[in-house]
């Protein structure tokens, strides 16, 4: 029995929920010929603004016992060389691209998602609400319900793609922000991004990243948002793609049974460059061991348990 | 000796040896087709004559190696290897990504020395030779660019305050000197970017220092231990174009990279000049040393403490006059680095290797950020190999 692996977000039918966490796979050809794509259900691009980003000062990693910070600063090409330079070669890979967007003001949010408007190559856009590496944008929008509403209905209006609303990890006000989201109108929420947070070179007496702060990744992470994912999927009724640290077979098991209809990989792929080969074979003999046929049976499984203060 | 390409003139010896060496031999006319594309021929020639010889042909990113054959009184001393290393060199930086031959099954010396330098059996062409009806064994070496492996540790030789970590590779695998890897570093959550010090085939060095967290687990682990390694990673050196000679500035750890650097210059004929600073004598291993002497290389140490070679760092004992027939590779700490840029006059070509922190070392993660002329470069994709005219001077 070969399990089936297929998820949905929405109308988008993807043949696994696996697919790489923005910005920790470039544009997403880069790993071409160095892994394989084969257990990938979407590719998910680094974030794009409208004009090009230079991004932050180095040092832009700082590794942890538990993780890494980075502070990169979305550096990226701008949308339009994007599209004309990246997204014709990631078409050809064959698999659904999510083109993560962000802007530094609601203005730029609107010019960079109409800009993929009928853009056929396109499946979905990850709308960047939370990065914690920038001054302006970023996670200021995030952590602000109202502004994640007036964001998201406005690129509703304008741009036919699905929305997924990419939050940050608040973990007293997710509820409120998702359900912001999801009313304004988001087809799916990116749950969550990286956790602020900094470092200090003791011997220097300053900071340690080049960006001051910056974002917290990696399995010192995932139990945090796990949570998040559990807590939102219990409330809310929107499919939630999980990010946050998963790093093995297990950890992506935990996220599905929490409620999950898809995940993110990141920061695991910077120590393991076959983690997705080894999820996905992990996941599958997992299925079969237990007689399950469709990952879609395992997704939430994990609110059943009766009898459980919470 | 030296390995050039096959001219129409060297074919009456060319085909003496092709005579002695096989019941059908290929005539004049066969060579004769190789000596222009998409053939490549090339001989072994020492003092005026010809050893032995290799016929290459390339078709966009495939070769098939057509010919590789030593006179039968100089085998055994390592000319087919030279030829095949020379070959195989070639291939690569002509783009090919697989190269194929054929053998004859019984000839075992030549299938070990493919299967030494990473030919994989492939296939069997039934029947192939016609004079024996004896079959051939079709074989490939993968040179496709960049590989995830699991390396066996094969060796941690401890020297002084270096280490070099010895590993071997399921694939074969081919590299320009000032390439790097990115290796597991156990229990740490990202890999580590080290500079190829040696790797042959499929046994892959590493020199290192012991003194963060990663190298520290590195030097820890035990002979059979496997590590996942990403490689060959970046831009190596290039080769001189027309200088006639090589002067390279290695900087405590830099020698990881200028090392097998120094080694294939001096190969290719070109006079090597290495400048090796450290802190003191400790860092400078007898083995290294030796190697490099042995290799021709023309080593000068100096130590910030004077308990070898000249007392001082690099930048102070560099010459006061510069030529344009000198070319410059120099690995070192930042600092070094800059400091050598202002002194070197700019009509010096300078190649410059450098660090920088990253976390994917195929250019994903934007981490190894280098904010030079012409906008942001990344040290992984665009280097860790620059030239002077790419980086701006001073680095930030």
């Amino acid at each position: 029995m070969t399990p089936c692996l297929e998820t949905h977000i929405g109308s988008l039918r993807l043949k696994t929920p696996f697919m790489p966490a923005s910005g920790t796979f470039g544009y997403g050809d880069e790993y071409t010929g160095i892994i394989s794509y084969e257990p990938l259900g979407a590719i998910v691009t680094k974030s794009l603004s409208l004009e090009p980003k230079e991004g932050n000062p180095p040092p832009r990693i700082h590794e942890l016992p538990c993780g890494m910070l980075n502070s990169i600063g979305l550096e990226n090409i701008g949308i339009k060389r994007f599209l004309e330079e990246r997204l014709p070669r990631l078409s050809e890979l064959g698999l659904p691209v999510v083109v993560s967007i962000f802007g530094e003001s609601e203005d730029e949010f609107m010019k960079v998602g109409e800009s993929l408007k009928g853009v056929p190559a396109v499946s979905a856009l990850e709308v960047n609400l939370s990065c914690p590496n920038v001054k302006r944008g970023g996670a200021a929008f995030g952590a602000d319900p109202e502004r994640v509403s007036f964001i998201i209905r406005e690129l509703r209006e304008r741009v036919d793609l699905p929305l997924w609303a990419k939050l940050p990890p608040d973990p007293f006000h997710i509820l409120e922000i998702a359900e912001a989201a999801q009313k304004a109108g988001a087809h799916a929420l990116t749950l969550v991004n990286t956790l602020p947070a900094m470092a200090i070179d003791i011997q220097k007496g300053r900071p340690v990243l080049g960006g001051t702060v910056g974002g917290l990744s990696g399995p010192a992470l995932m139990p945090v948002a796990l949570k998040m994912v559990y807590e939102v999927t219990e409330k809310l009724e929107i499919p939630v793609v999980a990010a946050g640290g998963i790093s093995c077979w297990e950890d992506a098991l935990a996220f599905l049974l929490a409620g999950a209809s898809a995940l993110q990989i990141g920061t695991a792929l910077f120590s393991n460059p076959r983690v997705f080969s080894e999820i996905h074979e992990g996941v599958c003999r997992f299925m079969r061991e237990r007689g399950v046929r469709r990952i879609e049976d395992l997704k939430g499984k994990a609110h059943e348990v009766e009898d459980r203060p919470l | 000796m030296s390995i050039r390409p096959m001219q129409e003139e060297d074919l009456p010896q060319v085909l003496s040896i092709e005579k002695a060496s096989f019941s059908t031999p290929w005539g004049r006319w066969a060579f004769l087709a190789e000596l222009k594309p998409p053939g490549y021929a090339f001989v072994y020639e020492e003092r005026e004559r010809v050893l032995g010889y290799a016929v290459l042909r390339i078709v966009r990113d495939e070769g098939h190696l057509m010919n590789l054959t030593v006179a039968p009184q100089w085998r055994k001393r390592g000319i087919g290897s030279d030829l095949l290393r020379f070959c195989i060199e070639f291939c690569l930086h002509r783009g090919v990504t697989s190269l194929w031959l054929e053998v004859r099954e019984s000839n075992e010396a030549a299938i070990s020395l493919y299967q030494k330098m990473g030919f994989v059996t492939k296939g069997r062409r039934k029947g192939y030779y016609q004079d024996t009806g004896e079959d051939a064994l079709l074989m490939e070496l993968s040179l496709r660019k960049k590989t995830v492996q699991e390396a066996k540790v094969e060796a941690v030789r401890s020297m002084g305050p270096l280490c070099i970590l010895e590993l071997s590779l399921k694939e074969a695998v081919y590299y320009e000197p000032g390439q790097f890897v990115m290796i597991e570093a156990p229990g740490r959550p990202l890999m580590r970017p080290l500079s190829i010090f040696d790797l042959e085939g499929k046994t892959l060095k590493l020199l290192l220092r012991p003194v963060g967290a990663g190298t520290r687990a590195l030097v820890k682990v035990r002979t059979g231990e496997t590590l996942r390694v990403l490689l060959p990673l970046g831009k190596g050196y290039p080769m001189p174009e027309g200088q006639k000679e090589a002067f390279l500035l290695a900087g405590g750890m830099g020698i990881a990279s200028l090392f097998p650097l120094a080694l294939k210059l001096s190969r290719k004929g070109i006079p090597v000049k290495l400048l090796w600073g450290a802190r003191s004598s400790s860092w400078f291993p007898a083995p290294l040393l030796w190697q490099l002497t042995e290799g021709s290389v023309g080593l000068e140490l100096v130590t910030e403490d004077g308990s070898m070679g000249k007392k001082g760092v690099v930048t102070e004992v560099l010459p006061k006059k510069w030529g344009t027939a000198l070319i410059v590779y120099a690995c070192g700490p930042k600092e070094m680095i800059k400091r050598i840029l202002r002194i070197i006059p700019p009509h010096v070509k300078v190649y410059v290797s450098l660090e920088e922190r990253m976390a994917c070392g195929v250019g994903t993660c934007q981490a190894c950020i280098l904010s030079g002329r012409g906008g942001n470069k990344l040290v992984c994709r665009d280097g860790p190999v620059f030239e002077r005219e790419e980086i701006g001077d001073p680095m930030s």
